[in-house]
């Protein structure tokens, strides 16, 4: 929580990303598993046996994701904008991200 | 860089029309310079008595709401011949220049598209989708946030008879 506070007090924002930026970590860091039937932008995560989150996998474009989108992709892998900059940016591996909301489901 | 005095003259924005002056001067004479205002080119206490009304209401010309417009609306069904609602959901649509988006925050969901009939389609598609999974498992696998979702779901949605 406290990495989401910046030294001025301010709350940090999701910084801007193309979708298929997003799309290309979610689906490398987090692979989440793909519906068997319907459309195939929906996937679970999983932690361990239980559903920790069904997330909207953006799509392939590159324009940049506006930010009401990203505001739901991000909470919906139970993440803070901070961390959510992160696994876009590379600091925050797959395994870390796991490691992470294991404790917020 | 332009003088003060300059800037402030009553043709400023002919002689400098790129440059910033709203955050050179201070609000009461950003009144008197926008040509659009109706204070425009005046020196009187009217200006000053308007943005001390603009201030009382924090609705400085320099604090207007800018980015996509929104409505809040309300979809009535699912367009699917298997689930239905069971009472009307309230959405918001989000108008950007590119694309029309559909929100319920409710169930952290949104829908996308070129207009806002494929943006509230895409919408209903993800709600029945949601439904459809969390509906066929059983709560103890159910995380936190997917536990909220269907119970919500289950107040909002309902299989076709």
């Amino acid at each position: 929580m406290e990495k989401d506070i910046k030294a001025d007090g301010k709350k940090v924002a999701i910084n801007d990303y193309p979708e298929k930026t997003i799309r290309q970590k979610i689906i490398s860091k987090v692979n989440p598993v793909k519906r068997k039937r319907g459309s195939h932008k929906k996937g679970k995560i999983y932690v361990g046996k239980t559903l920790a989150s069904v997330i909207k996998i953006p799509n392939d474009h590159a324009r940049i994701m506006k930010e009401s989108k990203t505001k739901y992709i991000c909470k919906d892998l139970l993440l803070e904008p901070a961390e959510f900059n992160d696994l876009i940016d590379c600091p925050l591996t797959g395994p870390k991200y796991y490691k992470i909301i294991k404790d917020r489901i | 860089m332009p003088k003060k005095s300059e800037i402030l003259s009553s043709d400023a924005h002919l002689k400098f029309p790129r440059i910033n002056r709203w955050n050179l001067l201070n609000e009461d004479y950003r009144l008197m310079l926008d040509p659009a205002s109706f204070y425009y080119g005046l020196e009187t206490g009217a200006a000053m008595m308007y943005n001390a009304i603009l201030k009382s209401s924090s609705a400085t010309p320099s604090k207007l709401p800018s980015g996509p417009s929104t409505v809040d609306s309300k979809i009535y069904n699912l367009s699917s011949e298997t689930y239905e609602l069971i009472k009307p959901v309230p959405v918001t649509i989000e108008r950007h220049p590119d694309e029309i988006i559909a929100l319920m925050p409710d169930l952290n969901l949104y829908g996308e598209g070129p207009d806002e009939m494929d943006a509230i389609e895409d919408l209903k598609a993800e709600i029945i989708e949601l439904f459809e999974d969390l509906d066929e498992m059983p709560n103890s696998e159910l995380g936190k946030m997917p536990k909220i979702w269907k119970k919500t779901l289950r107040l909002m949605v309902k299989k076709s008879q």
